[in-house]
Order: C-alpha cells, then sequence, then structure tokens
C-alpha cells in the first residue's frame, strides 16, 4: 500500500524513457505513426502482425495506456483530497481539473473500487506479458544465446527482480526526504528484500540452466555463445552480472542485513547495475559474434548513445520528482482505509505518546 | 435550481456504517454516504446493488479479442498474405500475443470510460463540496431536504442522526444538484 | 476443532479395490504386453510413479512455501496438505525400483551401443550416465524427504507445546527455507533427468518449469479435492467458503501460469523453425495431436471459464467439477511428455486397460497413505500461531 502509488508512476515513468530507445531505433522518427494498423493509402500495407516487433508495439502501448489508467483512476480521490486542503487559489484550480470533481459519494466508491479490482487483476498479467514480448524479441530468432525457450519467465523474473530494486533506490530517499518512515516500515522494505532474494536465484537458476543446456544441446554455436559470453572479449560483464545479481542477493537471508537501510540502498543500486550488465551480456556478447564473421566487432557505445543512456536516466528522475512535488507519493485513501482496520490499537498507542495529527493531515507536508 | 442538503458528520466509519443501518432500519431515506475511502460494508448498509463494471469489462475484452483476431486473420489470409519464414498465412500462435494486448487494452479504456460517464466525472468537472472533511477524515450521511418534507420530519432527521452520534449536523444548500 | 479423522472399512475398502485392480492390470499388462511391447508398461509406470510423487512433492513445496511467506489463511487445512505431502517419500522409493528395473526399456542414452554410434549422446554421457542419474535422485530427493519429514514432525509436536509457543514453528521456517532452494534445483535436474532425456537430442530450456507449472496446479486441485471431500463428509468445520475461494484463485492463476509457460515454450521453438528442436512436437502432434489440443482444453480453457467468476470460486461442486478436470488435464499433460518419446513417433496413443488400471494402482495407494497420515493427528493444528488468522479469513 505504501510503496505502489510510486511504483505505478516509476512503471509510467519508465516505459516512457524505455519507449523511445525503439522510436530512435527506427531512424525516421516522424513516420512512427507507421506502426499503426489503420487502413491507409499505402495499398493499404498492414504491418506485420506476425512480428515479435509489431507485438511489441502493441504491448508497450498498452501497457503504458492500463498502467496510466490504474494510476490515474488511483490518483482521483487523493487527487480531490489535495483540492479540499489548498490554500492558494490557483493551486485549487488546477486541483479541481485534476480531481475530475470526485467527492466520494457512496457509489462513486462502490464502482471505484470495482474498477480498482479489475485494472489490478489484468494488471498482473499484463506485466507478465510485456517483459513476454520483450523476451520474443530475442527468442524467436535463431541467434545463440537469443533462441532459448527459458527467456519468458526469465525476463518476468529479472523484471520483477530489478522493479523492486529502482522501486527501493527511489523510495528509500523519498523516505528519508518526506519522513515517510511510518509509512513505509522496516518491514515493508524487509519483505522486499525477501522478494529480491526470490527472483534473485529464479533469475540466477535461469542462467544455469542456460549455461548448461548450451552444454547439453551439443550444439556447437549455442556452446561457443555461452564459453565466449563467460570468457570472451565481454567477460567482465558477464561476472559483473553474476555477481551482481545472484551471489550478492544472497547476503539479504541475513536477516539484519534485510533490516538495514544503507545495506538495502547500496544493495538495490548493485542490483540495478547488475540488471543493466544482464541486459548488455544478451544483446552485445551474442550479436558481436553470430553467425556472420564479417560482422563481428567489439562494441564501443558513441558519445550520442551515452548521452541519450543519461538523458533517459535524467527524464526518469525529473518526472519522478515532479510527481512527488505535485502529487501524494502514498495512496492516500487506501493507507486510510487500512490504517482504519487494522491501526486502531497504533493509533491510540501514537495518540498517548504524542498527539498525533490524524492520518490525512500530515500528507500536507509536501503540498504547500 | 438550488438543493438543500442535510448533511450528518461523523468521525469514524463503523458509526457512519451504523448509523445508516440504523437510518435505513427507521425506513429514512439516505440520500448518500461521502466518505475519504471507500467504506467496507457502506455498499450493503446503503442497499446499493452491486456494481455492473466487470460484467461491462468482460464484453469490452471479448469484444477486444474478436477485432484483433478477425483483423489478422483477414489481413494475412485475404488482404495481404505475407510470407514470414515460410510459415502458413492463417498462423494462430502468431496472433495470440496481439490478441491478448488488445484484450486488455479495450478491456481497461472500455471500463475507465464506462466508469468515469457513469459517475460524471471528466476533468474540468467541478462539483461543489458539502464539507472539505469528507475528503479527509470525516464521514458525511446525507439527506436531500425536498419541498415536501415537514419541519417536523426534519426534526426528526436530525434528532435521529444526533443519537447514532453524529458529532456534527449541518445543512448547506448547493447552486447545482451534485 | 480436535477430532480425529475415522479411516472407516469404507473407504478402506474403497483403497484396496483400487489397489487391487491396479495391482491386476499390471501383471496383467507384463503377461500382455511382456513379449512384445513391454516399453509400454515401463513408460506407463514412470509417467504414473512421476506424476503421483510429484503431487506429494507439490504438496510438501505448498507447506513450505506458504511458510516462508508467513501465510496464514490455509492452516484450518494444513493437515490435509500435509497428509498429502507425507505421500511423497512412499512414491518417490515407488519411482526409484521403477528406474532401477526399467531405465534401459526407458532411456535410449543407456544403451551403450547406441551410445557408440552417437555422436551426441557420448558428448552428453558426462551427464547422461546411470551412476550420477542415481545420485542426482538421491540426493535432490533424500533432501526434499528430509525437510518434509521433518516439517511434519515439528508440526506435530507443535500440537504437544504450550499455547503460544512458536518454537517449533521456528524451526519449520528454518527447514521451509532449506526446502525451497533443494526444490529450486529439483525441478530442473529431476524434469532433465526422468523426461526430458527420454529424447535424448532435445533440449529446451523451459522444461523444468514446464514441468513444475505442470504438476504444481495439479497439486493444488489435488488438495482442493481431498479439503472439498473431508468437508463434505463432515471434517474441518472450521474451512469455510472464503478458504475455497483462496484455493480456487490458485487453481485459476496457476492454470494461466501453466498455459503461458506451455505456449511460450510451443510458440519460440514453431517461430524459429529448428529442426533439432521442433522433433518434439513433430512428434506430439502426429498421432497426438487429438491430446496436445485437449490439454489446451482441459487445462486452459475449461478452467478459465468455469472458474473466472466469485461465484463459482465459492461453490464446493464447482471446484471439486474443475479439479478434476485438472487433475485428468495435467495427467495427459505428463502421458504426452513420456509416451510419444517411449513408444516412438510412430506410435498411436496407447490406450487400454493398463492406462486405465494403473493409475488406479497409484492413487488407491496415495488416498490409503493420506487417509493414514490424516488419522495420526488432529484435523486443525490448534497450537499454530496463525491459526486465529485462519479462521477469521475473509475474501
Amino acid at each position: 500500500m505504501a510503496i505502489n502509488r510510486s511504483a505505478e508512476a516509476m512503471t509510467i515513468f519508465a516505459v516512457i524513457c524505455a519507449g523511445l530507445f525503439p522510436v530512435f531505433h527506427m531512424g525516421r522518427v516522424w513516420l512512427i505513426f507507421f506502426n499503426l494498423p489503420y487502413p491507409n493509402t499505402r495499398g493499404p500495407v498492414w504491418p506485420n502482425f506476425n512480428s515479435p516487433l509489431m507485438w511489441d508495439v502493441f504491448a508497450i502501448s498498452t501497457y503504458f495506456t492500463v498502467s496510466l489508467l490504474f494510476w490515474y483512476t488511483g490518483l482521483i480521490p487523493d487527487l480531490a483530497s489535495v483540492r479540499d486542503r489548498a490554500k492558494k487559489k490557483f493551486t485549487k484550480f488546477c486541483y479541481q481539473i485534476a480531481s475530475f470533481g470526485w467527492i466520494g459519494s457512496a457509489k462513486h466508491w462502490q464502482r471505484h473500487e470495482a474498477l480498482s479490482l479489475v485494472l489490478a487483476g489484468i494488471s498482473t498479467p499484463l506485466v507478465l506479458s510485456v517483459h513476454t514480448i520483450v523476451s520474443f524479441d530475442f527468442a524467436t530468432s535463431v541467434v545463440p544465446g537469443w533462441h532459448t525457450t527459458i527467456f519468458p519467465p526469465y525476463f518476468v523474473a529479472g523484471a520483477i527482480f530489478s522493479g523492486f530494486a529502482m522501486v527501493l533506490s527511489l523510495m528509500l530517499i523519498a523516505r528519508k526526504v518526506l519522513n515517510l518512515q511510518q509509512y513505509i516500515t522496516l518491514e515493508h522494505i524487509e519483505s522486499m528484500n525477501k522478494i529480491i532474494v526470490v527472483t534473485g536465484s529464479i533469475v540466477g537458476c535461469a542462467y544455469l540452466t542456460e549455461l548448461f543446456t548450451a552444454w547439453y544441446s551439443g550444439s556447437i554455436y549455442e556452446g561457443y555463445a555461452f564459453a565466449n559470453r563467460a570468457l570472451g572479449p565481454y567477460w567482465w560483464s558477464y561476472w559483473g552480472m553474476m555477481t551482481c545479481n545472484v551471489i550478492s542477493p544472497q547476503l539479504f537471508w541475513v536477516r539484519p542485513l534485510r533490516r538495514n537501510v544503507w545495506f538495502t540502498f547500496f544493495m538495490s543500486v548493485v542490483i540495478n547495475i547488475g540488471m543493466w550488465f544482464e541486459r548488455f551480456v544478451i544483446i552485445v556478447t551474442s550479436i558481436h559474434r553470430d553467425y556472420l564473421p564479417s560482422a563481428w566487432s567489439y562494441y564501443s557505445p558513441t558519445y550520442v548513445e551515452i548521452s541519450i543512456f543519461l538523458g533517459t536516466i535524467g527524464l526518469f528522475l525529473t518526472a519522478f520528482l515532479l510527481f512527488s512535488k505535485v502529487a501524494p507519493v502514498i495512496a492516500m485513501a487506501e493507507t486510510k482505509h487500512i490504517l482504519k482496520i487494522s491501526g486502531d490499537a497504533q493509533k491510540a498507542a501514537a495518540a498517548a505518546h504524542h498527539s498525533h495529527e490524524p492520518a490525512a493531515a500530515s500528507f500536507q507536508v509536501h503540498q504547500s | 435550481m438550488s438543493r438543500k442538503f442535510l448533511v450528518g458528520i461523523y468521525n469514524d466509519d463503523e458509526k457512519a456504517v451504523s448509523a445508516v443501518r440504523e437510518l435505513k432500519k427507521n425506513h429514512m431515506d439516505v440520500y448518500d454516504v461521502i466518505s475519504p475511502f471507500a467504506v467496507h460494508g457502506m455498499d450493503d448498509a446503503l442497499g446499493l446493488a452491486e456494481s455492473r463494471l466487470h460484467i461491462t469489462g468482460f464484453i469490452y475484452g471479448a469484444t477486444g479479442t474478436a477485432i484483433a483476431y478477425s483483423l489478422m486473420t483477414w489481413v494475412f489470409t485475404s488482404d495481404w498474405p505475407l510470407n514470414f519464414g515460410g510459415k502458413p498465412h492463417y498462423s494462430f500462435p502468431a496472433f495470440i500475443p496481439i490478441m491478448f494486448e488488445f484484450t486488455v487494452l479495450c478491456a481497461s479504456i472500455g471500463m475507465t470510460v464506462t466508469f468515469l460517464l457513469r459517475s460524471g466525472l471528466f476533468p474540468g468537472r467541478i462539483r461543489e463540496t458539502l464539507d472539505d472533511r469528507f475528503t479527509d477524515d470525516k464521514f458525511g450521511v446525507v439527506f436531500h431536504l425536498h419541498k415536501n418534507l415537514s419541519q417536523q420530519e426534519i426534526d426528526k432527521i436530525k434528532q435521529m442522526l444526533q443519537s447514532t452520534g453524529a458529532e456534527e449536523i449541518k445543512e448547506k444548500e448547493l447552486a447545482k444538484h451534485y | 476443532m480436535n477430532e480425529n479423522f475415522n479411516f472407516n472399512t469404507r473407504l478402506k475398502r474403497v483403497c484396496f479395490i483400487l489397489i487391487a485392480i491396479g495391482l491386476a492390470s499390471l501383471i496383467g499388462g507384463f503377461i500382455y504386453y511382456g513379449e512384445n511391447a513391454v516399453h509400454r508398461v515401463w513408460a506407463n509406470l514412470l509417467l504414473d510413479s512421476v506424476f503421483f510423487m510429484e503431487i506429494g512433492m507439490g504438496a510438501a513445496f505448498f507447506l513450505a512455501a506458504v511458510y516462508l511467506a508467513w501465510g496464514g489463511w490455509y492452516t484450518v487445512f494444513k493437515r490435509v496438505v500435509e497428509a498429502i505431502s507425507q505421500w511423497m517419500p512412499f512414491a518417490a522409493g515407488i519411482l526409484f525400483i521403477v528406474l532401477i528395473l526399467g531405465n534401459s526399456h526407458l532411456y535410449e542414452w543407456t544403451h551403450k551401443e547406441v551410445v557408440e554410434h552417437d555422436e551426441l549422446l557420448q558428448h552428453k554421457s558426462v551427464y547422461l550416465n546411470l551412476p550420477f542419474f542415481f545420485i542426482r535422485f538421491i540426493f535432490f530427493v533424500s533432501a526434499l524427504i528430509i525437510c518434509t519429514i521433518l516439517l511434519r514432525r515439528a508440526s506435530l509436536k507443535e500440537d504437544t507445546l504450550p499455547h503460544g509457543d512458536t518454537s517449533m514453528h521456528k524451526r519449520s521456517l528454518v527447514l521451509a527455507s532449506v526446502f525451497v532452494p533443494f526444490f529450486a534445483v529439483y525441478i530442473l535436474v529431476t524434469a532433465w533427468d526422468w523426461l526430458m532425456s527420454l529424447d535424448p537430442h532435445w533440449y529446451s530450456t523451459m522444461y523444468g518449469w514446464y514441468s513444475f507449472a505442470s504438476f504444481w496446479v495439479t497439486s493444488i486441485s489435488v488438495i482442493t479435492l481431498f479439503t472439498i471431500f473431508l468437508k463434505k463428509a463432515g471434517y474441518l468445520k472450521e474451512v469455510n467458503v472464503n478458504h475455497f475461494h483462496n484455493l480456487g484463485i490458485m487453481m485459476f492463476a496457476f492454470s494461466i501460469f501453466w498455459t503461458y509457460v506451455t505456449f511460450c515454450q510451443f510458440m519460440l521453438i514453431w517461430y524459429a523453425n529448428i529442426p533439432e528442436e521442433t522433433i518434439y512436437f513433430q512428434h506430439r502432434y502426429g498421432h497426438y495431436h487429438f491430446l496436445f489440443y485437449g490439454i489446451f482444453i482441459m487445462n486452459f480453457v475449461l478452467p478459465f471459464l468455469l472458474l473466472m467468476s466469485r461465484d463459482a470460486k465459492r461453490n464446493l461442486n464447482r471446484l471439486a467439477f474443475v479439479a478434476c478436470i485438472i487433475i485428468f488435464g495435467h495427467f495427459v499433460d505428463f502421458y504426452l511428455m513420456i509416451m510419444p518419446a517411449s513408444l516412438g513417433p510412430e506410435s498411436s496413443p496407447p490406450f487400454g486397460f493398463l492406462e486405465i488400471g494403473l493409475p488406479c494402482l497409484y492413487a488407491g495407494l496415495l488416498l490409503y497413505v493420506v487417509f493414514t497420515s490424516l488419522t495420526k493427528a488432529k484435523m486443525v493444528p490448534s497450537n499454530h500461531p496463525y491459526l486465529q488468522e485462519s479462521l477469521h479469513n475473509t475474501l
């Protein structure tokens, strides 16, 4: 509850950043609409629905749209809450527009709950499908190191793994800066770390499966691709990936480390680096020695590529900071509900300890 | 046309639910309940019919599947057959990812739009609130004071609200029906 | 709450009849097919041993996973899951015997003269050789059996402790965290060994997770079926419709998961169209194509449509019906993994008294072991720390 709102926001911003790369990749950015299947005057020539790249167009745009809808419908009641607390006229006006005239009527809440339930229900398979389809981009090919059937669930596990790490990195900062220690508790962090161990180990199993099967298959191309990954010119990326993704998360088996905020933050950064290495390993090492020896090379990024990469990090952080400036980073309505049903005792204890404001009031800190 | 409302303000959701149950038992016509979050058991207390939103979702989704399937089949078998990897023109396994995505897209857009329309929510919609605290930590049980209500009846409502634990009772006139 | 299960003579009779039918068909199978089709008997033995063992293994994993996730909702029917997990050591023993006696009938790579003329099998013989095959079996399976037995012991001991003593719960947590990593490797290695090496030239990295997805949803369905049976027989009064709703959600979700894994494996091999890989589906498509479609209907379409609504998951008859479909569907799934490989691509799907009778033997044994374990403990673990959570589980 405490984390999902900003996790949803991160999803949306990350999809925007990720979406930029294939768009640039197409070369003629202004012809991007050629991807859409609409009756056109070019034949009509339809996009190739059998191509995994086309599946990706559908997957990413659907993912973006559904995440946006889910996130925004969840935000509406909270924006209304902010609207009613706003002191400046202009601020109030802006939130009035953004909150769609929400007042919290019983029937609206009932429909809102029904909608959230279904959107959450279809978001789960949608997340799986997006990462699955990204993995299809590679796995439907015949390139050694890419064509392997474990890719879909392995990409999903990897996505959950790195997603949790990214959420942890940013939320630990937000927790500190916005003083949300009471809402994002050590228990939340510990649970997330447990999921990181599990998904990290699943990813580790997938790495080993790939390695084993490359040998077991007896296919010289597969065997070479994997030997080349571990011992070839890009050995550093492979071992970087192994260290960051599989070995170091195992430290989270130790309870004190799971509950250490600084260590968690450090590990979350390590895992993000590791997952970047993973994508690098998959993409670069597989095509730098493929079936066409004349295309063999050693890839090193140009300043344009590095700048685009840095630019997306900047875009992501800017968007996230803007979001935390203007919208509640914690799902207030849901949290109030939880506090109400499960936290009465704690509330009483807190009130006895030092007279505390009601749950909602302290959210206004970053509104002023 | 201005509307007059009588609102009993409660500071606890459980109090509000039991108040609504009590009022309903006495055949009082509760107009609405306004709350900062979805109160568990309130639909039941108010006697609201179950939302049919998920049914519309299923219908939108099924429509999406049908559209995606028939468009791709038509394009690849009759409009513009394309040879890819020597596979048959009608390659069902390759249609599945897009069918799935389009189903989800149609279901979620359709449901959200239905939700917004049915609840009268859209950007720029401005509803006058009965009390600003209802988006914070107070719960309002609302009665519509229409013209036929006698002063006696109004007093009875007020008295009931008081006895069920309302911490404040107020009347408010809104310029428009909300 | 403290009643014990009564394994009455009627139930016992059912078990014995099933076992008798099974034994008769097994002996009949050896006599009837022994001359020229003994492969078929061994393939059936492997199919049933693996399928039924994985049901028990799934139940053991269920216990361990829920412990680690701090899940409390299942506590009221925990003893049912435990009882099913107690079947696993017996089934593992049967499977071990079947593999010892039958390996040369089942696995091409055990034949020296075949390996000598096959470059790929020579390459693989470092891994695919009998001593190492059994070392892997013993190592992984015995580790999991020990964890399962110790988990059961801890659970039984918990009943005798003073109320509020969580020492056994903590021990179970440790055991569960040993179980799960072993299990993660177990599902990969044993799927390669027992099933994938039936087609010794073929390989798929997804295979371990695919067979896991299949037996895991079967296990959940078996747990559901047993719980419904006990509930209908008048036991487990504390189990209410919310618990079944949870089980229904799991059956629904993992049916979709199985479909996902199966579709991905199939689609990627179909799309890349590499002969070494497509051969697997080529064999399963020929004479077996109606079963190949059938498993998608039984394991995806029917559970998906029948369990979609909330009311369906709260209706015990509906749930039991779908559980039966799922169990049967996944039996056919395992049948498809084994039969075309063991009997050769030209075979037509074997179906006769052996295929009907032999599962009865295993089902009878499973029922006997599960019911016996149920009598040995209170039906509800009264001292489990999450009991209250489970009693008040709402959904």
